[in-house]
């Protein structure tokens, strides 16, 4: 350190140096423990008194065979001093929400891990329900999947299983309307082209229209929407999760151009009524010649007799769903109960939820593993649609924008005029940061 | 400063004043400068890196801080100025610039590190009954989205469910087990009921469990060997404490007809003597089962009081020729109505009289029994039996044991006041708006359109208001269950391979598990009904086999038998599942034996885990129409990988005004024991 005034040098006393040195050396070990925390270890698993077990708070196991339940077992044959158990909810989504829901806000310390649907996770996660996975392995996951359990930019929850929307088709109905099967791929390529295949098969009168939606008035209707807004380079949320459906002009396009679409069927108009039950039933029943469905329609739809389905990614890539693990934030065994998470979302424990339970595995091992198993024929598109998709929104107070956005566009579609994207703008605004939105 | 600034250096060979600004100046530019660093590489780091840097970074800022206020203090002309400011002059020094600083800092970086968002709402459940689920859950939305804060943010977060009455007794004699949690739903805070007996009799079975006694049956809801999670401690059952009810509205009870009775007046008629005029004037009387549905339940109280045997039987026959006639399901209110209103679509009059509610009533005539919405047609007209009385929903506040300690007790505190609030809301506001979202007579009693004449009501009737009591329901349900007609079922459960498979970690195969429960059903067979056991695996031309006839007096022994003696053998090769043939069979079987006992009802409940494989070109089509023109209901529940609407079983049960339920090992019990209810009405619970 040092200067000059006039020429004539700056010095500093040996106290006015020792307390720099003193100073900087502060600085310095405070930069130095901090680093040494990024290299802290995560502490060992706590064993459990006896009598006592980690406890998953779940939706139900609605795996075959009870994939999950066997998982948890396992699980209590490897580690006899920490065992675990599961207690399951409703397989409603909205009432297992609500359990969940009380037991963290309870700070409820008798339950260790959360099975929580993605798009709760950035709620979890902001209101300090969990603990974040700080150091966890992630290699091997999908980065969709994984990346739904980073809020913030922390991860606080694994994947258990995933899922994404899928296009069924019927090459049987498409042949009938002129659509060759060497056609058909170049018919999946973009949502324009689909609707432009779904026409000529209304056309030609071989169903009452192209696709079927879930288009009812619920959440299926916002996951929907968005994934063709998406998928045709629409941005009607930014990325810091700002509603922009008046102001990205694309967006307007889009929902344009599906009102008209349902108007003329197109888009089957019943999609409006339909939830994932009914819009099955309509495209078993060859109402229409494509389907928007989960990759569970697969199973059901394989399994009609005398009818032929395709299966391949939505155009532009569909929405992400599925569950993950996270710790409690009231855990009295968090490290234990993030062992607990690593287990159940391993390779291992994937493997035999995608081969055994029937779910969309969250890594990529599964869809390409087929030893001793029977050749699944969905698993390209369904591997090839989870490494397209997009994520949901980054939203706190996701169910609140889909209830604005599904009421608000139902109400505009299903009276046949364009909605007011001014008004939803400023309704989706009020909706993100969990307020009431005023009634339209 | 400024003097100062333009006087000379100081002697004794200290740093002059340009020198002090430069050290200063560098002093500050490093400082900046690391902060700065840090702070942009906290940016690109996620987790404890990023904490650690930025703590780093202010520990370091405070150290160069300190360190350059040392070095000033060693000039001499700063340290005399320093020296000379009294120590108020410090505070205000410090003092008022960290404070402009920070309140300037929160203003701008507010927005971008504490987002615009409402605090987490207290979430509050609300149980209500099935028939008025749809209407009530948009009823308390309504008070969720008017209970906000001065913010607009929502003070409490609503979810409702539903369950029928035998399940919610049952549940809150559990004390809301984790079964409950499970297959019911999540502890409820409030509970809306159709009758204060309802909260009657969970209230007398919280006492009586409390004092060792016997309550409400639970059943065995676990085989042995399923899977089940042990509820962790302090999860286990718990009291539900009844803190308050208040009454929401009320509905009478009526005889909903499609056109006019030329014999019977509008009310004053006693429920038997209408139910004759209305099979005389050509309407089918069909009525809910009263195990599952309160309103049958009331009807048949009303129908039975004073009534001797014979008219009693006759009664109940009179019903179920009614039921047999429609096709129509009986599980609930709702249910029966939704398929009346859509199978009436496109005709003018509804081909059954109806014993419901004046509020089902008025929401079929407005197309409103079905989420679909459907037209009415001509609509109904309602006919009020002497002393039915009325269905008067009440809502009740219902506390559960929580955590220790100050945050459990607050959140408590605040559930506990939405709650209440909710109660106040229903009892207050939320009247106006009753009749027309669920049809309802106000608390007060008064009678708003549209409960009009247009609407097939008569407004001037009022109805009695004292409910009969929890124990004389009871006692109707055991003299319905003593009076029906008799029942004869037909079980025909899949032997195929695909049931050897164990059910989880339990060591138990399907096949075990469903045997269990065909067994425990046989509790609620009545003395006069019948059963028969049938198989069906392999070749068609071989299955079903018919391993118990259909016939009275089985014992637990016979049914334990035959089921060993078919369980799937799991060395043996793997057999075909002729699913369609055995339905058809038994639809034969079935047949036959009405024709020999027309006083009977009849149906068949099918258990399979799979699609039919077999050898046989027979349609899930082709099944549903010949099962369209029998004279039983079928029942199906699939399990496993089967499910309804795979195997197209869902339109064979349709057909017959039976159901088709798909379903989990873990909760076969409970699916079976609704459709058994249904049928033999429980005479062993």
């Amino acid at each position: 350190m040092g200067g000059d005034q006039g020429g004539r040098p700056v010095r500093l006393t040996r106290r006015q140096a020792f307390s720099v040195a003193l100073g900087f050396s502060v600085g310095g070990a405070a930069v130095g423990a901090g680093a040494a925390g990024l290299r802290r270890p995560p502490p060992a698993a706590e064993s459990l008194p006896p009598g006592e077990r980690l406890t998953v708070l779940s939706g139900r196991d609605d795996t075959t065979n009870y994939q999950r339940r066997l998982l948890v077992e396992t699980w209590n044959r490897l580690h006899p001093d920490r065992p675990a158990q599961m207690v399951e909810l409703s397989s409603n989504a909205d009432l297992a929400r609500a359990t969940l829901h009380t037991a963290a806000q309870e700070q409820d310390p008798r339950y260790d891990v959360y099975n929580l649907d993605i798009p709760w996770i950035p709620e979890f996660a902001d209101r300090g329900y969990l603990r974040p996975l700080d150091g966890v392995d992630t290699t091997g996951f999908l980065a969709g999947p994984h990346d739904a359990g980073v809020w913030e930019g922390r991860l606080w929850a694994l994947p258990f299983n995933t899922d994404v929307g899928l296009v069924y088709y019927r090459p049987d109905l498409l042949e009938r309307a002129g659509i060759p099967a060497a056609e058909h791929e170049v018919a999946l390529a973009t949502w324009d082209d689909l609707f432009a295949a779904g026409a000529r098969v209304r056309d030609a009168g071989v169903a009452d229209g192209g696709i079927a939606l879930q288009l009812a008035d619920y959440e299926g209707f916002t996951v929907g929407v968005l994934e063709i807004l998406l998928g045709s380079g629409a941005r009607p949320v930014d990325a810091r999760g700002r509603p922009r459906v008046a102001e990205d002009l694309p967006t307007g396009r889009v929902l344009e151009s599906l009102g008209n679409r349902l108007s003329d069927d197109t888009v089957l108009s019943d999609s409006l009524t339909f939830d994932e039950s009914a819009s099955l039933s309509a495209f078993v029943a060859g109402r229409t010649a494509f389907l928007r469905h989960w990759p569970v329609a697969y199973r059901t739809l394989s399994g009609v007799e005398g009818m032929q389905v395709g299966v391949a990614p939505l155009p532009g890539g569909g929405i992400l769903g599925g569950q993950s693990l996270a710790v409690s934030a009231w855990s009295r065994y968090p490290a234990a109960a993030r062992e607990l998470v690593e287990f159940l979302t391993s390779d291992r424990s994937q493997q035999l939820l995608h081969e055994r339970g029937g779910f969309a595995a969250a890594r990529p091992e599964p869809y390409h593993d087929t030893t001793g198993q029977e050749p699944d024929a969905r698993a390209p598109a369904l591997l090839a649609a989870l490494q397209d998709a997009h994520p949901r929104p980054p939203l706190v107070h996701w169910s609140r924008f889909s209830d604005v956005f599904h009421s608000v566009l139902h109400r505009a579609f299903g009276d046949g005029r364009a909605p007011d994207l001014a008004d939803l703008q400023e309704r989706l605004e009020v909706a993100v940061t969990g307020r009431v939105a005023p009634e339209s | 400063m400024t003097q100062q600034r333009n006087a000379p250096g100081p002697p004794g060979g200290g740093p002059g004043l340009r020198g002090v600004t430069v050290l200063y100046g560098v002093g500050a530019l490093v400082i900046t400068a690391l902060a700065t660093i840090a702070s942009l590489v906290a940016e690109l780091l996620d987790g404890p890196g990023k904490q650690a840097l930025i703590g780093s970074a202010i520990a370091g800022v405070l150290a160069g801080t300190w360190a350059t206020i040392r070095t000033l203090d060693g000039v001499d002309p700063v340290r005399d100025l320093l020296h000379r400011v009294p120590r108020w002059g410090w505070y205000l020094i410090v003092g008022v610039p960290v404070t402009l600083v920070v309140a300037l800092g929160f203003v701008v970086v507010r927005p971008y590190v504490v987002p615009d968002r409402c605090p987490a709402a207290v979430e509050v459940t609300v149980l209500t009954p099935d028939d008025t689920h749809a209407e009530l859950a948009g009823l308390v939305q309504d008070f969720a989205d008017r209970y906000v804060d001065a913010e607009g943010c929502p003070v409490a977060h609503v979810t409702a469910f539903a369950a029928d009455p035998p399940t919610v007794r049952t549940a809150m004699a559990s004390g809301w087990s984790t079964d409950a949690l499970r297959d019911v739903g999540p502890r409820p805070d409030v509970w809306i009921a159709e009758s204060v007996a309802q909260v009657d009799a969970v209230a007398d079975d919280a006492v009586l469990r409390a004092a060792g006694g016997e309550t409400a049956p639970a059943g065995d809801t676990t085989a042995p060997g399923t899977p089940t999670s042990t509820p962790p401690p302090g999860t286990g059952p718990a009291t539900p404490d009844l803190l308050r009810t208040v009454e929401m509205g009320s509905t009478p009870l009526v005889l909903a007809v499609a056109g006019e009775i030329p014999t019977a007046e509008r009310a004053g008629v006693p429920a038997p003597d209408l139910l004759e005029a209305a099979a005389a004037a050509g309407f089918p009387v069909v009525r809910a089962a009263p195990d599952t549905s309160f309103t049958a339940l009331r009807h048949a109280e009303a129908a039975y009081r004073g009534a001797d045997a014979a008219t009693l039987r006759r009664t109940e026959q009179r019903i179920a020729l009614g039921l047999a006639a429609t096709g129509l399901p009986t599980v609930s209110d709702a249910v029966l109505l939704c398929r009346l209103l859509e199978e009436n679509q496109g005709s003018d009059v509804a081909p059954a009289a109806v014993l419901t509610t004046e509020r089902a009533m008025v929401m079929y005539n407005l197309g409103r029994s079905c989420p679909s919405g459907a037209d009415p047609g001509d609509g109904l007209v309602a006919y009020y039996p002497q002393g039915a009385g009325a269905v008067a929903y009440v809502a009740t506040q219902v506390g559960w044991p929580t955590g220790t300690g100050a945050h459990a007790g607050a959140l408590r505190e605040v559930r506990s006041r939405a709650a209440g609030d909710l109660l106040d809301w229903l009892a207050a506001d939320a009247q106006q708006t009753l009749p027309d979202r669920l049809g309802l007579r106000r608390a007060d009693g008064s009678v708003r359109a549209p409960l009009d004449a247009a609407h097939g009501v008569l407004d001037q009737v009022v109805p009695e208001s004292a409910a009969p009591s929890w124990q004389t329901l009871q006692g109707t349900l055991t003299t319905y269950r003593d009076h029906r007609l008799p029942s004869h079922v037909l079980v025909v459960v899949d032997a195929s391979g695909s049931m050897r498979e164990d059910v989880g970690a339990t060591g138990a195969t399907r096949f075990a598990t469903a045997s269990l429960r065909v067994r425990e059903s046989l509790r609620l067979l009545g003395p006069g009904d019948g059963f028969g056991l049938s198989f069906f695996s392999g070749p068609a031309a071989t299955s079903p086999l018919a391993e118990l006839p259909l016939g009275r007096g089985w014992t637990d022994d016979d049914v334990a038998g035959a089921l060993a003696r078919r369980a799937p053998d799991g060395a043996g090769p793997v057999l075909d599942t002729p699913l369609y043939d055995a339905i058809a069979d038994g639809l034969t079987e079935l047949d036959d034996r009405a024709a020999a006992e027309p006083d009977a009802l009849y149906a068949m409940v099918v258990l399979t885990d799979g699609r039919d494989e077999s050898d046989t070109s027979l349609t899930a089509s082709e099944v549903a129409a010949r099962a369209d023109a029998a004279a039983a209901r079928v029942y199906v529940v699939a399990v496993g990988e089967a499910t309804c609407e795979e195997t197209g079983l869902d339109g064979v049960a349709a057909a017959t005004g039976g159901l088709c339920a798909n379903s989990g090992f873990d909760d076969l019990d409970d699916t079976l024991t609704t459709f058994f209810l249904q049928l033999w009405g429980g005479h062993g619970r």
